[in-house]
């Protein structure tokens, strides 16, 4: 293979080196802090920036860029009908047809780019942000690093799940150790309620495994993307049920409602890297979970179920945005505004079209940035002011005026103002609602169509605008509140960079939607043909 | 070249490691040495053990004119990868145990009969292992047995060793005397008491009369009590938490590692003909221990007792590939794979076993470490655990992440293919019921990892309320240090390369099967 990087007689493939690099880094990182504190964060500094350069580096060979010799080129045919490319396969456990197997494609890749940035950010964000324990902070950083990664490359249902379940730990531990007042129960209560979720997921796993090898016959199950999405699943009971308890586990930690309780509670207590990295990343693993079940391996038992991912959608983007309106903490706003954005990426999956699907791959990703700026911003100002409450932040602008500038900024492309990154998801999942003939729910007769779901879920995206116009209202503008007297900008370097990055994308997938949209044609193309 | 010394080598260095404590304490002097030797001994015995992986199955004393005959058909001893597997499980359980005696024993008196009595126990569970035969599987039970009684007893100042090494004894001898019943009842029915000829008696049998179910349901009372399923368990939980915490490691992951030597041996492998019968049971036992074992031990305030709630519902889980060896495989698992539908299970269950032991060592050893630091076994006394020692509470955790099965640790690659093995054997419910189980016994082993890692401590909280005394500064001793180290990292390295276990585990199970 070309795809190689070989050290001596080793050959390392190059998403190997990007999904292990940080669990291998993550015992350094907190071996040079106990040298000198400040070790631990510029190490860490460094290995996420080598592991985006590298994410960057498999870009340029998934697009055979001219930039790379053409020995290093990916080879993409396999892409078209669904396949994966700089493919690394071992054995790792035969006696159930278990192997480690990694590959791209035009869903994952963008994904992997979103992580090594994310991760990026998440490093400068906490120079300022973590001040005790910071080697054990960097390392747990980098296991999730590596977890998350994972879970966007694995191309075999157990590497995937591992990825999904080595996050948890790292999480709860940031939560837990680093977060705020009620952190304690936030901790717990986010570890038990995702993993229960993770074990009705695995139910789903060894489901879709067992149906294969029914299936397969003489050749046994498998729990190689590779393989499942060359089979020909249906849509009989079990196979539904099988799908069922998979979309427990994605929507868990999408998170949709009803299932979104421990988001909130997650996002307050969290430190503010943490936040970042849960809403811009960890959320969307259940977004991608779903996208690629639902699109490539069970594509009949998804079309059944299209209503019933409409409607959690809607619904969680009208819940969201409408209990958003109430919220007092900044954080548990943009939390609930997270609930409601996800929701665009179901309802995006449900209408089964190459639009919705580009819709809500476009949100994921410009929400995984969107949300880290606005957690970001929140956690600022909750450092600087002592308070996140919005009726305190009266006119803060005065006293944090490029906090607020940013702030507003934020909360535009949040809303999805043309221009800036969360338009084009908007745009695009409602066109594809709104051309989406429907489903009739079975055993109700009543029918929901893309026409109608969409007409309600313009609402959501009113209350959306609303809810952020209100609180920049509240905020930002009119006479300072006192007790703001002792509050102060930012002003250190890595916090400028952080919005600076931030920022700087939010406006470059706003202004050309081409550049994520080209990325990923071959999925897009491919989750369109899954359909017909 | 097979001699028979060579064969019988791992016994024959154990026994001389014996012989040389019993000198020692003989002696008087240089008992610092013994700990040190009793791991030398096992090391020498692992190593001798690892060697001969893979070999060929050999009958010993089949030839009663030639008691060195190696080459017999059948014999007394039966020298395969199933025992070598459980030889390597128990061997290690006694180089952990013994390297965390040196300091948790350190100021008894007698302590070379101590050691002693750890390796003939060993060795009696070795033998039952290897055993071929039915008197010589309860002859090794008991050698098994009676040393952990005494070692039970150890400690016999503290009031609580006594009453439950009392229990211990009491339950043990009730459970040795049915499964001598049983193994009197097959006597009785076959004529004979060499496990082949069982098999080819009971298979020739067509229709069974109820002596012969009279004969399995008193083995199973019998193994029940040692591998402490639901409802023959309620003697585990005091037990565990009265004895001296080195033996309670030893019986949660050696004694019931030898329960589940003697039921493959005598039931699975004897007994085939009746899995119709012990299928079932098995099926339900399963079900009864993990549930009641995950949640009873919900409401645990002590910590000995948490964790043997926690050896109860993995004994359940255990049971799940007991039911599945049983199982008829669905016919639409026709694969190509290289072992069947029942070698699978036996694996899954033997790597599970090996795993459980794992965990409850590191477990067990940070429960006697916290016990010399803070004086107490209440969970509530782990708040702020790293605060302290940070090391401990890092290897607490892992281990009760593998417990729970969080990948990649070794404890989720058992658990997975412990629930593959029902799924084989077409038994999908009770894997599912054994995630559901997982997914309750998430509660009480994230509570203390909660309670070491992100809680204050005590102290910290309400400063005038714990005497002084408590928060002396403990620095752990060496031998503690290296058994959490070293079986931390077995945990991590089983659980990212299980594949040299797994094929292990697989070569025992058919070796255990005679093919």
């Amino acid at each position: 293979m070309v795809t190689l990087f070989s050290f001596g007689d080793l050959e390392i493939g190059i998403l190997t080196l990007i999904f292990l690099l940080p669990i291998l880094a993550a015992f350094p990182t907190w071996l040079v802090g106990r040298i000198r504190n400040e070790f631990s964060k510029y190490f860490a500094l460094i290995i996420s920036g080598l592991v985006m350069i590298l994410a960057v580096f498999a870009w340029l060979m998934f697009e055979n860029s001219s930039f790379l010799p053409a020995s290093l080129h990916a080879d993409r045919t396999t892409l078209a009908s669904g396949g994966f490319t700089l493919v690394e396969e071992i054995v790792w456990i035969d006696a159930v047809g278990m192997n480690y197997s990694l590959g791209i494609d035009g869903l994952s890749l963008p994904l992997v780019l979103l992580a090594g940035f994310i991760f990026l950010v998440a490093v400068l964000a906490s120079f300022k942000d973590i001040e005790n324990r910071q080697p054990a902070y960097y390392a747990m950083l980098m296991l999730l690093e590596t977890g998350v990664i994972g879970t966007f490359v694995a191309t075999d249902f157990i590497i995937f799940y591992i990825a999904w379940e080595l996050v948890l730990v790292p999480m709860f531990f940031l939560i837990g150790i680093w977060g705020g007042e009620k952190r304690e129960y936030a901790a717990i209560y986010f570890f038990i309620y995702t993993h229960v979720a993770s074990l009705v997921m695995l139910l789903g796993i060894i489901g879709i495994w067992l149906e294969s090898a029914n299936i397969r016959g003489t050749l046994g199950g498998s729990f190689s993307f590779n393989i499942l999405s060359q089979l020909d699943f249906g849509t009989g009971p079990f196979i539904l049920l099988v799908f069922l308890a998979l979309l427990f586990g994605f929507i868990v930690k999408v998170p949709s409602v009803p299932f979104h309780t421990w988001l909130p509670l997650a996002h307050v207590e969290a430190p503010t890297p943490g936040s970042m990295i849960l809403a811009g990343l960890l959320l969307k693993m259940g977004g991608y979970g779903l996208l690629r079940v639902s699109g490539w391996l069970l594509p009949e038992a998804m079309a059944e179920f299209a209503w019933l991912i409409a409607i959690i959608g809607l619904i969680s983007l009208l819940y969201g945005s409408w209990v958003a309106l109430r919220q007092v903490d900044m954080k548990s706003l943009v939390a609930y505004s997270s609930v409601g954005h996800m929701g665009i990426v179901l309802l995006g999956v449900a209408t089964q079209t190459p639009e919705g699907f580009a819709g809500a791959m476009y949100m994921q990703i410009a929400h995984g940035i969107i949300s880290p700026l606005m957690f970001f911003l929140a956690g600022t100002i909750g450092h600087s002011a002592h308070t996140r409450d919005i009726p305190k932040l009266k006119g803060f602008a005065k006293k944090m005026p490029l906090t607020a500038g940013v702030l507003v900024f934020g909360s535009f492309a949040s809303a999805g103002l043309p221009g800036l990154a969360g338009f084009w998801s908007e745009l695009l999942a409602f066109v594809a609602l709104f051309n989406w003939e429907g489903q009739v729910i079975p055993g109700l007769n009543i029918g929901v169509t893309g026409l109608f779901l969409a007409m309600i879920g313009v609402l959501g995206i009113i209350f959306t605008a609303a809810y952020y116009l209100w609180m920049l209202q509240r905020t930002v503008f009119g006479d300072v509140n006192p007790e703001l007297e002792h509050a102060h900008d930012i002003s250190h370097l890595s916090q400028y960079l952080t919005i600076a990055f931030l920022c700087f994308f939010v406006l470059l997938l706003g202004i050309f939607p081409s550049l994520l949209l080209d990325l990923m044609t071959t999925a897009t193309n491919f989750f369109g043909t899954q359909f017909i | 070249m097979s001699d028979i010394a060579t064969i019988l080598m791992p016994f024959l260095v154990i026994f001389g490691t014996i012989g040389l404590c019993l000198v020692i304490e003989a002696i008087g002097r240089g008992k610092w040495l013994l700990g040190i030797i009793t791991i030398l001994g096992s090391l020498l015995a692992l190593f001798s053990i690892t060697t001969s992986i893979g070999s060929d199955i050999i009958h010993l004393f089949g030839n009663p004119s030639d008691i060195t005959d190696v080459t017999a058909a059948s014999g007394l001893l039966v020298i395969d990868d199933f025992y070598k597997f459980f030889a390597m499980i128990f061997i290690l359980v006694l180089l952990f145990v013994a390297a965390s005696s040196i300091d948790y024993m350190g100021s008894e008196k007698t302590l070379g009969v101590y050691y002693a009595l750890l390796m003939f126990s060993t060795i009696g569970m070795m033998l039952v292992a290897a055993s071929n035969d039915l008197l010589t599987l309860f002859i090794s039970w008991e050698l098994g047995s009676l040393p952990a009684y005494a070692l039970a007893a150890y400690q016999k100042s503290r009031p609580e060793t006594s009453e439950s090494a009392l229990k211990f004894f009491l339950i043990g001898a009730m459970s040795s005397a049915f499964i001598l019943f049983g193994i009197s009842l097959i006597y009785g029915i076959v004529g004979t008491t060499s496990f082949e000829a069982v098999i080819t008696e009971f298979a020739l049998t067509t229709n069974y009369t109820p002596l012969h179910l009279l004969a399995l349901m008193f083995l199973l009372v019998g193994f029940g009590y040692k591998i402490a399923a639901v409802p023959f368990h309620a003697w585990a939980v005091d037990v565990y938490q009265g004895t001296p915490t080195t033996i309670t490691t030893f019986l949660a992951a050696g004694s019931k590692a030898m329960g589940f030597a003697a039921v493959f041996r005598l039931i699975v492998g004897s007994l085939i003909e009746l899995d119709a019968i012990w299928g079932i049971l098995f099926a339900l036992l399963a079900v009864l221990t993990m549930t009641l074992g995950n949640v009873v031990a919900l409401v645990q305030e002590n910590i000995k007792r948490m964790l043997a709630y926690s050896s109860i519902a993995h004994a359940g889980y255990l049971l799940i590939a007991l039911a599945a060896v049983a199982g008829t495989p669905s016919p639409s698992f026709d694969f190509n794979l290289s072992f069947t539908a029942q070698e699978f299970a036996v694996a899954s269950a033997e790597l599970h076993v090996l795993t459980h032991a794992l965990m409850k060592i590191v477990a067990f050893t940070v429960v006697i470490v916290v016990a010399y630091s803070f004086k107490s076994e209440r969970i509530s006394d782990y708040a702020g655990l790293r605060k302290k020692h940070p090391w401990l509470a890092f290897g607490m955790s892992i281990a009760l992440l593998s417990l729970m099965g969080v990948p990649p640790l070794a404890g989720f690659v058992s658990k997975l293919l412990l629930f593959f093995a029902a799924i084989y054997a077409d038994l999908i419910w009770l894997a599912v019921i054994g995630i559901i189980n997982s997914a309750i016994s998430i509660f009480y082993y994230i509570r203390v990892i909660k309670l070491m890692i992100i809680d204050k401590p005590i102290e910290e909280e309400a400063v005038s309320a714990v005497p002084v005394d408590r928060v002396t500064p403990f620095s752990i001793p060496l031998s503690y240090q290296v058994v959490i180290a070293g079986a931390v990292l077995l945990i991590i390295v089983i659980g990212i390369f299980p594949t040299p276990f797994i094929d292990f585990a697989l070569n025992s199970a058919k070796h255990l099967f005679g093919s």
